[in-house]
């Protein structure tokens, strides 16, 4: 049987992957609040700022937390263009083709990783100044996991402050609650995207420092094609537009993953090793069949 | 060519509609020769195989309207089903394909049901989700597929079953043992696709597809019942790809579970969209020019460079089709005519 601290630990490890998910999810939810369409290719900026912290720490030398700004900043920026080059100019087309634009962007994001990385696979990690780990009732938590941990409750925090409490903010539940309305009432529906993908993608940035850079982290141009998947997985389990939702979704399934990872997997014999990815997506599927419109979304 | 617009159409103009897909299926039959090497008719084939699919998946997401990413899932079922039901029951050729559209159709119904009620974005993710699950399934239930390392049913070492090979098909005594017997062999079941599908697009079904498209709750009002229709759109999809899978599983002799992940979803319905989802003619040429612009895009220098700078030319690709041309590339003609006008 597990022990007390095994449960501990996994405990610890869901809420450290849970942290991850909500960033990502909760940029996506965001997204798709104003624009109405699944960003395949957010989890995507994830994984560049990874990558530019890596680079920017590695070949620069420059400081973690300053590697940390250029990185989402970069990644802001990037968020920005994929809004007026790619989902503008076919703003007002059918869905399926604002889908099909997504998917080139999640390709065009992957083939830029593979340039910068050169394909090659082992960069090292990125290197940060806090070394080590802290015990806390018997789970192990290195000092970077308890950085992600303790910044994405602010994070969180932030983005309810600014979108609930500014006006810039109260545009972009107008626009995602009624596009014409919003334009009626003279909000422009441009900067709302802007504003909308600036943060989101910020939000992937900062989560993409912080969780690359969490000792032994496999960085990879293809690391993120999963998380994206469980994001979206998420965003529906919380009920698609809901930030609440996908904030508590990606809690649920990171601690799922976890839980499920350390403690059941070897007692259920089909479930084994190799499923371990794949919990959340029975997770899902399990919950659309009894509850289609997700935990807080409305029908 | 301008004036005989004007005419009333006779017998003259219907013929002249009927010209380019007849000049198309003269160029389909003769194909093999027109290319001569035995990579491109390799090429012809896997597109051949492939249209069927992409065909199936606009049936449901071009016609009916409803995006779904599994159409791997269900070729990956199509061309498990087939490799087993050759290697551990015996089956036939003819027989294994029909019954692996069969089980695939089956699966599609049972994934259907719950997932039809779905609307929209919902239904897309959970197929995205069910599809992933999938891939997890091919490549770690052993007994089955297995697993990672592939299923080889090649003459020679088959992996399960010692000393079975997968058998060629044949018709009476004909052996369809080269690459180009092949080709027209899955240029037969690619026609007979195209048939029953137009054959469908006619009937009330079909009609019922596309009303449900256009305004749901409005084809509910005029009695069509879309949970119905949408399961028929379903079934079929699956079935078309489940073919499809069977015809691939017989072609490769070798199934790896990674050739059936989102990844190849997300091809199909790029394939569906590029190439204009309200026709045949649309659906096949985006599936033509999904796996050609890959060959065209093989460039001199290092392995992992090339693809990133396929991918990335790919991706640049659809990108400004999809910008400039938003009904497909069947409707690259109506953009010259526009330029001339105006």
């Amino acid at each position: 049987m597990p022990t007390f601290e095994t449960f501990v630990q996994c405990m610890v490890n869901g809420f450290v992957v849970g942290s991850g998910y909500t960033l990502v999810a909760l940029g996506l939810t965001m997204i798709f609040g104003v624009l109405r369409i699944p960003n395949f290719g957010h989890g995507n900026l994830l994984m560049l700022s990874a990558f530019i912290t890596l680079f920017a720490g590695q070949l620069l030398k420059i400081g973690y937390v300053w590697a940390l700004f250029i990185a989402t900043g970069i990644t802001m920026v990037l968020g920005i263009l994929s809004y007026f080059a790619l989902f503008r100019p076919v703003r007002n087309a059918p869905p399926l083709n604002l889908l099909i634009i997504a998917i080139g962007l999640y390709f065009l994001l992957e083939a830029i990783a593979v340039f910068m990385t050169q394909g090659k696979s082992l960069w090292g990690s990125i290197p940060i100044p806090w070394q080590g780990s802290l015990k806390f009732v018997g789970a192990t938590v290195s000092k970077q996991e308890l950085l992600l941990l303790c910044l994405t409750p602010l994070l969180i925090l932030g983005v309810y402050g600014f979108i609930y409490r500014t006006k810039t903010g109260n545009s972009i539940r107008a626009v995602a609650q009624d596009p014409l309305a919003a334009a009626l009432v003279g909000i422009r529906e441009d900067r709302v995207m802007v504003v909308t993908f600036a943060l989101a993608s910020a939000l992937a940035g900062v989560a993409g420092s912080l969780v690359g850079a969490i000792p032994g982290m496999a960085l990879s141009p293809t690391m993120a094609s999963m998380l994206t998947a469980k994001a979206f997985v998420i965003v529906i389990f919380g009920g698609l537009g809901s930030m609440t939702g996908a904030i508590i979704a990606g809690y649920i399934i990171g601690l799922t993953e976890s839980l499920s990872a350390g403690l059941i997997q070897g007692y259920i014999p089909f479930l084994g090793k190799g499923y371990a990815d794949a919990y959340a997506f029975i997770i899902l599927l399990i919950f659309v069949i009894l509850k289609p419109e997700g935990l807080f979304g409305e029908k | 060519m301008e004036k005989n617009k004007e005419n009333p159409p006779s017998r003259l103009s219907g013929l002249r509609k009927k010209t380019p897909p007849l000049l198309i299926l003269l160029v389909a039959l003769g194909l093999p020769y027109l290319l001569g090497d035995e990579y491109y008719i390799h090429v012809a084939v896997k597109i051949a195989i492939w249209c069927i699919a992409v065909l199936g998946l606009g049936i449901l997401a071009g016609f009916t309207g409803q995006i779904s990413v599994a159409q791997a899932s269900f070729l990956g079922i199509g061309a498990y089903a087939s490799s087993l039901l050759v290697l551990k029951a015996g089956f036939p050729f003819w027989a294994c394909v029909f019954s692996a559209g069969i089980i695939s159709a089956m699966v599609g119904i049972l994934i259907g049901y719950p997932f039809l009620r779905l609307r929209g974005h919902y239904f897309a993710i959970s197929t995205l989700a069910f599809c992933i699950l999938m891939a997890h399934i091919f490549s770690n239930w052993v007994f089955l597929t297995a697993g990672p390392p592939g299923v080889t049913m090649g003459p020679g070492q088959v992996s399960g079953i010692p000393g079975a090979s997968l058998p060629i098909p044949f018709v009476g005594e004909f052996l369809f043992d080269t690459k180009t017997s092949y080709y027209y062999l899955v240029l037969f079941f690619l026609l007979l696709a195209i048939y029953v599908m137009d054959r469908l697009l006619r009937s009330t079904a079909g009609r019922a597809f596309v009303a449900m498209r256009e305004d749901e709750d409005l084809s509910r009002a005029v009695g069509i019942d879309p949970t119905r229709y949408k399961l028929f759109a379903f079934f079929l999809s699956a079935f078309f790809a489940g073919v499809s899978g069977s015809l691939y599983a017989h072609y490769v002799h070798f199934l790896s579970a990674d050739s059936f992940n989102f990844l190849e979803s997300f091809f199909i319905l790029m394939a569906v969209i590029i190439g204009g989802k309200d026709s045949i003619l649309g659906l096949i040429l985006g599936a033509i020019f999904i796996n050609l612009l890959p060959e065209f895009l093989s460039f001199p220098a290092a392995a992992t460079m090339i693809s990133a700078l396929s991918m990335a030319i790919l991706a640049v690709i659809l990108v400004v089709i999809i910008i400039f041309l938003p009904g497909g590339l069947v409707d690259i003609g109506k953009l010259f005519r526009s330029k001339k006008h105006g």
